[in-house]
């Protein structure tokens, strides 16, 4: 199942209800709650957490589009969408804000970003960009299997360097989606903690990262991905899915010290099968998760969660588990901020509908 | 990665919508419970699927532009009262999720792309570059009046499903990159009507050259 790359990262840059990556990485690491109690629906009686960027609410031009097009602004200037400069665009919700606005009777230029295909259309008509674009969409883990494409096309030579963009920006579509789940609720989530109930909440976030064959500081080491398909929400009680995903980069990573970014959103079940699957593979590991302060950023999560990573590295400290408490489900859990001195990577995992896995390790070189 | 064998190849050429006998005959590949919450495409996947007998190692592409559609618009419909059940296939990829949760078949990835003259292009590029020995590729897309009217989904119902592998034991046809190619794009709708009819197919690459499906 394992896929051992020789790509490295290059640039990598994330947006969140926190602020730049810096600032998220800064406000993380002091232990700051981006969420807060948020209306889900406009008649609701409920509160819901939400690390929101601007209000909940679909409007024209839709909220997701300028601090997209500012934060890939950010990205090396290069011929992005040309045929040595692929680019891969990964979300789980692109422009579904704008189709629920025009179901609802907003104005028709709604109708025009509101598939896949059009909201990325629309960046890349302010970016420029050419039309060697590809779009993969598997709910939270999309941002991780852009990332696998992405390295499969540089080690097919198909690329010298490929741009990995994902964003994902709450609406009421998805807020009241989650909530008629019943798994997003009044209750602040606090992943890994040992309750007598589980919540999620959700957060605002994009990302990209810019991947190439040539060195860097960072190298992703390792990829591997896992589809249980055994339940559309729930994973196999065995565990066997998270086992799955993790093995690969245990081997990868040899023995070598690392500390596991989980995808931990607050539910129970899997906090307690993904922390003992995570103890199994790297004794001794810590295992922390950001969604009790960024919420869960959904299909960017994976490239969001990237970028703080590699920045706690640059500045030699990783957020612990912000937002949860003792007792933890697990004893691997890290609930405070610690050093990066003696850690040769980190392994970043995360979970979807319909049982997918998908995990990435990331050293520094 | 410059080329796959076609061991399996189903396709169900485009219609507006299945008609109900066909529905009816489509629910029989599952229990009653089940086929109730299928909607034209999943239906259409598990009829194209159903013969393919993967394995745990094997990677699935899902290539299809508008995925859920009838569960989208059922979905939206619901508001102010969101329907969880809708919503949670409304997410892609719906359509291939459910059949191979109700079939149980873990699977070391599934991609789900979406796109739209390049998709079938940047589908068939994905499984040539997949490691894996055996790549699933399904195609499809379902009518939904709503959407359609709007352009915001497709006129039309179809579907078509490749199993792709690296051997050319059983092939039927052969995929192959050509660097230096040179070819129009084709639709994923066009190609469910080509594979039905058993046609070869060359679709033209947004990174340059084309993929050619051969069949032997």
């Amino acid at each position: 199942m394992s896929a051992p790359t020789d790509v490295f990262l290059h640039a990598c840059a994330c947006r969140t209800a926190l602020g730049d990556t810096h600032e998220t990485w800064q406000a993380l690491t002091d232990g700051q709650i981006a969420l807060r109690a948020t209306q889900p629906l406009p008649d609701s009686d409920d509160r819901v957490p939400l690390a929101l960027t601007g209000d909940l609410a679909e409007c024209e031009p839709p909220r997701w589009l300028a601090p997209s097009i500012a934060l890939l602004q950010a990205a090396p200037d290069r011929p992005w969408g040309d045929p040595r400069h692929p680019i891969v665009i990964t979300s789980s919700n692109f422009g579904i804000d704008q189709m629920l606005a025009f179901h609802q009777g907003q104005t028709d230029a709604c109708r025009h970003r509101a598939t896949a295909v059009s909201a990325t259309q629309a960046i890349a008509e302010q970016l420029g960009w050419g039309p060697n674009r590809s779009i993969i969409s598997n709910a939270c883990v999309s941002a991780q299997l852009g990332l696998i494409h992405a390295e499969r096309l540089l080690a097919n030579d198909l690329a010298d360097e490929v741009l990995v963009f994902s964003f994902d920006y709450l609406s009421h579509f998805v807020v009241g989606g989650f909530h008629s789940l019943k798994i997003l609720n009044n209750d602040f989530p606090q992943p890994y903690s040992d309750r007598e109930t589980g919540s999620i909440a959700l957060g605002d976030g994009a990302g990209f990262a810019v991947l190439s064959r040539a060195p860097s500081g960072f190298r992703l080491a390792a990829s591997s991905s896992h589809s249980e398909f055994h339940h559309m929400t729930g994973n196999d009680p065995s565990g066997v899915g998270f086992k799955a995903v993790l093995a690969p980069l245990a081997e990868a990573a040899n023995g070598q010290r690392v500390w596991v970014k989980g995808h931990g959103t607050g539910t129970l079940e899997a906090a307690r099968l993904e922390s003992a699957a995570a103890h199994a593979a790297f004794p001794g590991a810590p295992l922390v998760s950001w969604k009790g302060s960024l919420g869960h950023t959904l299909g960017s999560c994976g490239l969001i969660e990237l970028a703080i990573a590699a920045e706690a590295f640059r500045q030699g400290r990783a957020p612990g588990t912000v937002g949860a408490a003792a007792p933890y489900v697990s004893q691997n859990v890290q609930g405070d901020a610690f050093t990066l001195d003696d850690f040769y990577g980190v392994v970043l995992v995360s979970s979807a509908f319909g049982g997918a896995h998908a995990g990435h390790l990331l050293i520094r070189e | 990665m410059n080329k796959r064998y076609a061991t399996v190849i189903s396709a169900y050429a485009p219609v507006q919508e299945i008609s109900d006998e066909q529905r009816k005959a489509l629910r029989q590949n599952f229990k009653p419970l089940a086929a109730r919450r299928l909607t034209s495409l999943p239906l259409l996947i598990g009829e194209l699927t159903k013969n393919t007998a993967p394995e745990p190692a094997d990677e699935w592409l899902f290539a299809s532009e508008f995925g859920g559609a009838v569960s989208l618009d059922k979905y939206l419909g619901s508001f102010p009262n969101p329907s969880p059940l809708h919503f949670q296939n409304s997410i892609h990829p719906g359509p291939l999720d459910l059949i191979n949760v109700i079939r149980r078949l873990p699977a070391r990835q599934l991609t789900p792309m979406i796109g739209g003259e390049n998709l079938l292009g940047n589908a068939l590029l994905a499984a040539l570059i997949s490691p894996a020995d055996t790549v699933h590729l399904v195609i499809g897309e379902e009518y939904s009046a709503w959407a359609s009217e709007q352009s915001l989904g497709s006129d039309f119902t179809f579907g078509a499903y490749l199993k792709l592998s690296q051997k050319a034991e059983h092939a039927m046809a052969e995929l192959v990159h050509e660097p230096e190619g040179n070819a129009p794009t084709v639709s994923t709708q066009e190609t469910a009507e080509l594979l039905a009819h058993q046609k070869p197919l060359t679709t033209g690459l947004p990174s340059g050259g084309a993929i050619r499906l051969q069949w032997r």
